[in-house]
């Protein structure tokens, strides 16, 4: 079975070319979940087909809106989680694989014939992990519930690892050539480690100071505080995402590539908005800790910590669909999409980075941040709704507080 | 029935357009499995084949015109790829800190045509099937109608969630909310219209599904069908054809890989 191996760059022969690889992978793969969804399908009640069908038609016109506006995100999840909160991770996932398809089909805006069905599984995905963390009552959690120390622990265990590959990074650094095996398998290794890492952190703690039970004054105290940090550190991701010198704004130039006027924003020139740096990151992290700061004042009142579990849930759902986009988004349009994305994509090749990780690096920058607006959107829609609405589905009762 | 709810149709009668809908969607799946698996000097075929499928069919104008559709798209591949590709050792000419090299313009033509040919397969297929046809084909092929109530419904509430939004807006703006003005206005008008838009579009979904329930849609028995779709000799013989060469495709692609 010599030859069932993939190809490094330089040998040719006798193994297996990456690209075809991942193309036949993401067939099977693609065949399987429909396969996988279709049969569950038939147990669907009536209201959740049309859910679905609503369901669909948001992640389309939401999609869509990103699509005109260019924004670095997607935000074409929002009925796919929902449906995955009020009907289970099987109705969910067959709504991502649906909204994609079908918006493939249409003419407007981000469909662009094919390309949005290839991220049809990504969708799937989103929809399946939404539907496991509402069954987990992230959507249904009071701040006094015995689960949320698990919660606390896993974000500590999160953070812990983003600290790790940080520290890496700026140490020994990550080195990943396509030609040499070795920094492949070192690649490998280190991010085991990482991951290894935050496992641990987030058992022990989880053990130690998490393990009370939630109605603790403590443990109120630390889902509060861990409330306005993550609150602190989504805004500054966003500010940076836009601000950024190489952010959003720096390429909204009013002009297009060919030199015509710009229909985006009446084709105004706002780079100004694109701030250099030292003075950019400053105002970023001020804001991020004014914002911070108020938020500690708004979660420690009433039930508004109980936006953390709902984060958490994005964020590590954006942290999974972007290591399943990237394989996609690297093979088939060799990590050009067409999207307000494309300009992160260019950014981190001009790091250096290659094709596959610079889509992976736009992926982790993009996912958990547009993953985590998505919950919170569903989770307000959802405590909107009305009770009588939510409970016409199978996994309703579980978004009403218990 | 707005542009967004009969999608790309183009009323006609050419031999495209009497083709069983599901025969168009087998020769699109046989395109993409080709375009995608085959290396890339099997795309000129392809390319040529679909052009005198398009002029046979008399679609080349339409065609030529939905080409603006992936414009933006196959571009940025062409641009990135030319310039970041990685690895790319062979400069064909620079500019500034600008550099195309031979590797990465190579690269991302390929992958361009490889997205050009289905997108063109694909267009072919919509300008010459209506969705009610295309569901109603594969209902009768064994899909269930619930799966395809659930795509019809939604390709059909699109354009009917843009009206909802321009109706809230007229309203929300005859109660005194600015909608018009600066991005910040608009940005700030943004949930006093979303808002309202998705949760009556969600309540919604009891009275639809109480109006389902009333007309028997979870019943039971077998049903029979309104709209009945023409299936002609030629289709019969096509289908296995494709379906045989899609899986011919596939393995020759493994073989080929294996070498």
């Amino acid at each position: 079975m010599d030859w069932l191996s993939l190809c490094s760059s330089s040998a040719e022969a006798g193994c297996i070319p990456p690209v075809q690889a991942a193309y036949l992978i993401a067939l099977l793969l693609g065949v399987l979940a429909l396969v996988a969804v279709v049969r569950r399908s038939r147990d669907f009640t009536t209201a959740t087909l049309s859910l679905m069908a609503v369901a669909i038609a948001i992640n389309i016109t939401l999609g869509s809106l990103t699509a005109l506006l260019r924004l670095p995100l997607y935000l074409d999840s929002v009925g796919t989680v929902l449906v995955g909160a009020l009907a289970g991770p099987w109705a969910g996932a067959l709504t991502g694989l649906l909204s994609d398809l079908v918006w493939s089909l249409l003419p407007i805006p981000g469909g662009a014939g094919p390309t949005i069905a290839f991220f049809a599984p990504v969708a799937a995905a989103v929809g399946l992990i939404a539907g496991f963390w509402a069954s987990r009552g992230v959507f249904g959690l009071r701040s006094d519930d015995d689960r949320i120390g698990g919660f606390l622990a896993l974000a500590f265990g999160i953070a812990a690892a983003v600290v790790a590959l940080l520290t890496v990074q700026s140490t020994v650094g990550i080195g990943f050539q396509s030609d040499d095996p070795d920094s492949q398998v070192r690649f490998a290794l280190t991010g085991l480690a990482i991951v290894a890492v935050g496992v641990a952190v987030a058992w022990a703690s989880r053990r130690t100071v998490f393990a009370h039970p939630g109605d603790d004054p403590r443990m109120h105290r630390y889902l509060v505080a861990a409330t306005a940090i993550t609150a602190g550190a989504l805004v500054f991701a966003g500010i940076r995402l836009l601000f950024a010198p190489n952010g959003y704004f720096s390429t909204v130039t009013g002009l297009q590539p060919d030199g015509l006027r710009d229909p985006l924003f009446g084709g105004a020139n706002l780079t100004g908005l694109a701030l250099a740096d030292p003075l950019g990151l400053a105002i970023a992290g001020l804001v991020a800790g004014l914002s911070a700061a108020l938020v500690l004042r708004w979660a420690g009142r009433g039930e508004h910590a109980r936006f953390f579990p709902v984060w958490v849930a994005g964020a590590t759902t954006g942290v999974v669909a972007a290591v399943i986009a990237a394989p996609i988004a690297a093979g088939a349009f060799g990590g050009v999409t067409g999207g307000g994305t494309d300009l992160l994509v260019a950014l981190f090749r001009t790091l250096g980075l290659g094709v596959f990780q610079s889509v992976l690096a736009q992926g982790l920058t993009s996912d958990p941040l547009d993953k985590t607006i998505s919950f919170t959107v569903v989770f307000v829609i959802l405590s909107a709704l009305p009770i009588t609405v939510r409970t016409l589905f199978s996994r309703g009762a579980l978004t009403v507080e218990a | 029935m707005t542009r967004a709810a009969t999608g790309y149709v183009i009323p006609g009668t050419s031999w495209l357009h009497r083709r069983h809908p599901l025969t168009k969607l087998l020769g699109v799946l046989f395109v993409l499995v080709a375009a995608f698996l085959l290396p890339p000097m099997a795309l000129v075929p392809l390319a040529l084949g679909l052009i005198a499928v398009a002029v046979s069919a008399g679609l080349a104008r339409p065609l030529l015109r939905s080409l603006q559709i992936p414009a933006v798209l196959i571009a940025s591949i062409l641009v990135v790829n030319a310039l970041f590709y990685p690895g790319g050792s062979e400069t064909l000419a620079s500019l500034g800190p600008l550099t195309v090299t031979r590797e990465g313009l190579t690269f991302g033509m390929v992958a361009a045509a490889r997205l050009l040919v289905v997108f063109v397969s694909l267009m072919l297929a919509l300008f010459t099937t209506p969705a009610d046809d295309l569901l109603e084909g594969l209902v009768a092929r064994g899909v269930s109608h619930r799966i395809a109530f659930v795509v019809l419904a939604a390709v059909q509430l699109v354009p009917r969630m843009q009206d909802r939004a321009e109706r809230v807006r007229a309203a929300q703006a005859a109660r005194g909310l600015k909608v018009d003005g600066s991005i910040g206005v608009r940005a700030r008008a943004l949930i006093p219209l979303a808002g309202p838009v998705v949760l009556s579009a969600l309540v919604n979904v009891r009275e639809r599904t109480l109006a389902l329930e009333a007309r028997g849609f979870g019943a039971r028995p077998d049903r029979t069908a309104y709209r009945l779709v023409a299936d002609s000799d030629l289709d019969r013989v096509l289908r296995p054809l494709l379906l045989l060469a899609t899986g011919l495709v596939i393995v020759v692609a493994i073989v080929g890989a294996v070498r």
